[in-house]
């Protein structure tokens, strides 16, 4: 044992030692009461004063041998409870119960002349209660109990002998010996309980103030997180705004470079063929080819101008593989599971046709994990009556009131174009359903 | 060990613990004795008699048991002495191994009671039908309640009882009073006994001796206390009256105090004494050693103005300890004991005390002995039996009589007014009580 106490005093923090000796200083004490008590009884017997000896108490106690047997087993009950590992909170009120109970039939047995057992298991509450509130609350009960355990108010209901009666059986050096080293302990006991509480609560004190700082500063990075975001999101749209403003100024560019060139060229022609085409029709003829080939060049012109917008992918891949790859892109780079089927032919589809699927399926993916913060959406595309049917769903937030500023308003533009149309839904996830009816190459 | 398993060993232990501290609190361990009943007895007679037949009835009793239940074997342990008994149990009862029938002094009755020693026999008498607890006296009956709980059944009683020395009556022309007499009669006839026949000066003959206040005030229907333990009726006038009449008989004696051996010697006329005593010392051989010179009888106490002709009645009780894990048998043989009318009427062949059954003690049979062998009158006994009274059921009854005995002395032996002095006196002793621990 002191082997072992050493080792816990350079391992173990001071209010587990101050515990240790608790526990050790408890069981040696009540041990040391229940065989005063039987030891003396017999002696009592022997002396021949048993009839006096009865006479002062309230009633017949069991047989002498019992209470310390009784108080070795319960006390070894107590502490194997008391070291039990309380992980669970249904553990923990199992064992406070039956630990509460056992000590309080220990003192009991003991007639409480020492008390002690209350405190120690009132200590070992207190390494499961984290909140400051209940410590004190606790502690409040812990000295209520242990006062009136200490008070003679027991005493004479429970029809309690003191242990005074007992060691009356023996000389007065021995039982001043006997009451001083057992009130010694009891002072001791209280003591170490104070100590244990001090620390116990200051622990629990400066681990509050840890956690409130932590919390604080959790608080402090939240809003700093906030204020990105909504910086973010600012910039983002002043992006799109960039962009937009970009891709007007380049067709402006484009419709002014090319269609701009060649229609002036065209109007220019096409003036001087009037003044020509009645002095010199056959000139006014060449001109004309002339301006044909102008307007051809145009045609070419702005076909290069709306190729030019369209993403890489449908300009490398075959569309079919370009969807896949945006798909298998987009769960690759946001972990949403997305499932895709496709049942239409659509390797023979025309260049804006292409686009526009690609598109709605970009914009529903992107909005359903942007709004709708879905983690699994559904895209099937099925051919029917010579029309494409693209159906996209997910088990997002859905919408209650759908808004035209999710790019729909762009999806219904497109389809409309071609004419196509386009059906939303936003009550149990968020649904898009596009048709687009083919037309033949 | 993982974890977890050690958590499990630590509780399959906890658990054995706990099933053995219940079975050792329990006396689980005990039921298995269930075929042995042990009494607890002692030899020689409660009376403070010497005779020979100390186990004869217990014997007879329990082969009696035996009879009915063969396989339940009775033990007692023989050798212990009337003197002794009384602290050998209180020994095996701080023990924890009492035995499970055993006999219970009358002055040990209230402590035993209040240390729960005993069981309460009120459930048990009940769920027996073949138990009448109207056989039995009811003054002896009471004899083992206490605070309304029925802990033992009486056993053999014995009334205290008027000696009469039959030889200074009959020289002096006094006729033997009747069973319906009372402290004037008593009175008149100690007024005419005592008187100095050689004339020298000194009375020779005397009237009683040892008749105390307690016999007066019981005789006078004085209930001296409450069912607590505290003294209600010491300021009574019949409390009054009855140590005015003791004041009168002793002014009789001009300043001596008569003691029993001047009733031995034959020069007193009564002496209050057990009716175990009388038996004891009438048959011859211990007749011839202590009371030869004179022929002598007994009769009932007078009674006072507001009394009857009740005294004080001391019985030997039957107890069943409160821990036996023989409940069935132990009762089987208290009943035996107890309630057997063949075991009963051997009270008066090998004791010297009364049955407390009435079908026993007022039987033609041991009416007819007694009036033969004894010379008691028939009917004496059974009207004695019937009229005494119980000693109150409180534990510090004996101190109280104590610290009453010391008041009522005080105030015989001193001039002031009886009346006042009881009421200041009973103030002194409940004060004195109420706040004793």
């Amino acid at each position: 044992m002191a082997v072992e106490n050493k080792k816990v005093i350079t391992e173990k923090s001071l209010p587990e030692f101050a515990m240790i000796l608790m526990k050790n200083m408890s069981f040696m004490v009540v041990l040391f009461i229940a065989f005063l008590m039987c030891m003396s009884t017999y002696g009592i017997i022997g002396e021949g004063s048993a009839k006096d000896f009865l006479s002062q108490l309230p009633h017949i106690q069991g047989a002498p041998w019992k209470t310390p047997v009784l108080a070795f087993l319960g006390l070894c009950t107590l502490m194997l409870l008391i070291n039990i590992e309380k992980r669970d909170t249904k553990t923990v009120v199992y064992c406070c119960i039956a630990e509460l109970l056992m000590a309080g039939w220990l003192t009991y047995i003991v007639n409480f002349s020492y008390t002690g057992l209350i405190l120690l298991i009132f200590a070992d509450y207190m390494r499961y209660i984290r909140t400051t509130r209940y410590t004190y609350f606790m502690l409040a009960t812990a000295f209520i109990i242990y006062i009136i355990a200490n008070s003679d108010i027991l005493d004479s209901s429970l029809g309690l002998v003191p242990l005074s009666s007992y060691i009356s059986y023996y000389n007065t050096y021995v039982r001043w010996l006997i009451s001083g080293a057992i009130s010694l302990c009891a002072s001791l006991n209280s003591l170490l309980f104070i100590v244990y509480m001090i620390f116990i609560m200051h622990r629990q004190t400066v681990e509050n103030r840890h956690m409130q700082d932590m919390n604080k500063q959790l608080n402090d990075l939240n809003k700093q997180l906030k204020a990105a975001n909504i910086q973010l999101e600012e910039n983002a749209g002043k992006i799109a705004n960039l962009t937009k403003v970009e891709e007007r100024n380049r067709l402006a560019r484009e419709i002014h470079d090319t269609l701009g060139h060649v229609l002036t060229g065209v109007v220019t022609g096409i003036d001087a063929c009037n003044e020509l085409i009645t002095v010199a029709p056959d000139v006014a003829k060449k001109q004309l080819e002339n301006i044909a080939n102008a307007a051809r060049q145009g045609m070419t012109d702005v076909r290069r101008s709306v190729k030019a917008l369209r993403p890489d992918v449908l300009e490398t891949l075959p569309f079919a593989e370009a969807l896949e790859k945006m798909i298998n892109e987009m769960v690759l780079s946001t972990r949403v599971h997305i499932s895709y089927e496709n049942s239409a032919d659509i390797g023979n589809l025309s260049e804006d046709e292409e686009d526009v699927i690609y598109r709605i399926i970009q914009e529903s993916i992107t909005n359903s994990m942007r709004h709708g913060r879905a983690t699994e959406i559904n895209i099937s595309i099925t051919g029917e009556n010579g029309n494409i049917i693209i159906n996209i769903s997910d088990n997002g937030i859905g919408c209650k009131k759908i808004k035209n500023g999710f790019g729909l308003s762009h999806m219904k533009e497109r389809l409309d174009m071609l004419g196509g149309s386009l059906g939303v839904d936003g009550s149990e996830g968020f649904k898009v359903r596009a048709v687009l009816p083919l037309r033949l190459k | 060990m993982s974890k977890k398993a050690k958590k499990r060993v630590l509780l399959i232990i906890v658990f054995i613990n706990i099933l053995a501290v219940i079975s050792i609190y329990t006396d689980f361990y005990g039921m298995g004795s269930r075929n042995i009943i042990t009494v607890g007895a002692f030899t020689g007679s409660y009376w403070d008699v010497q005779n020979g037949n100390s186990y004869k009835i217990l014997d007879r009793a329990i082969e009696k048991f035996n009879e009915k239940y063969p396989d339940v074997r009775v033990e007692y342990k023989s050798g212990i002495t009337k003197g002794n008994y009384s602290s050998w149990l209180y020994e095996r009862l701080l023990e924890g191994n009492a035995p499970d029938v055993f006999f219970v002094f009358d002055e040990d009755f209230n402590p035993l009671s209040e240390l729960g020693a005993m069981k309460d026999l009120s459930r048990i008498m009940e769920r027996d039908k073949d138990f009448d607890k109207d056989k039995f006296y009811s003054t002896a009956f009471s004899c083992g309640s206490y605070k309304d709980k029925q802990y033992a059944l009486p056993y053999e009683s014995a009334v205290n009882l008027m000696f009469v020395n039959k030889s200074i009556l009959s020289g002096a022309g006094i006729s033997m009073p009747s069973s319906d007499w009372t402290w004037e009669d008593f009175y008149s006839i100690c007024r005419s006994i005592t008187r100095d026949n050689n004339n020298d000066g000194i009375n020779d003959t005397f009237g009683v001796c040892n008749y105390t206040w307690e016999d007066a005030m019981v005789s006078n229907g004085v209930e001296l206390f409450g069912s607590d333990g505290s003294i209600v009726n010491l300021s009574s006038e019949g409390s009054a009256e009855a140590l005015a009449f003791i004041e009168r008989l002793n002014k009789l004696n001009d300043g001596y105090t008569v003691t029993s051996n001047d009733f031995d010697l034959g020069s007193t006329a009564f002496q209050p004494l057990m009716f175990s005593q009388y038996r004891a010392y009438k048959p011859y051989p211990l007749r011839v050693k202590k009371f030869s010179s004179f022929e002598w009888d007994c009769v009932t106490m007078p009674k006072g103005p507001r009394g009857e002709n009740t005294s004080y009645m001391d019985t030997l009780l039957m107890a069943m300890n409160n821990d036996t894990h023989n409940e069935k048998y132990a009762w089987e043989l208290m009943k035996i004991l107890t309630c057997d009318e063949e075991i009963q009427s051997l009270i008066f062949e090998y004791s010297e005390g009364a049955s407390p059954l009435r079908n026993v003690t007022d039987s033609p049979e041991i009416i007819n002995m007694l009036e033969k062998e004894e010379s008691i009158k028939s009917s004496l006994l059974d009207y004695a039996m019937e009229n005494a009274t119980v000693t109150p059921s409180f534990s510090d009854y004996a101190s109280a009589v104590r610290m009453i005995d010391s008041a009522v002395n005080e105030i015989l032996s001193g001039d002031s007014n009886i009346s006042m002095s009881l009421i200041k006196k009973q103030r002194d002793i409940n004060n004195y009580i109420h706040n004793s621990p």
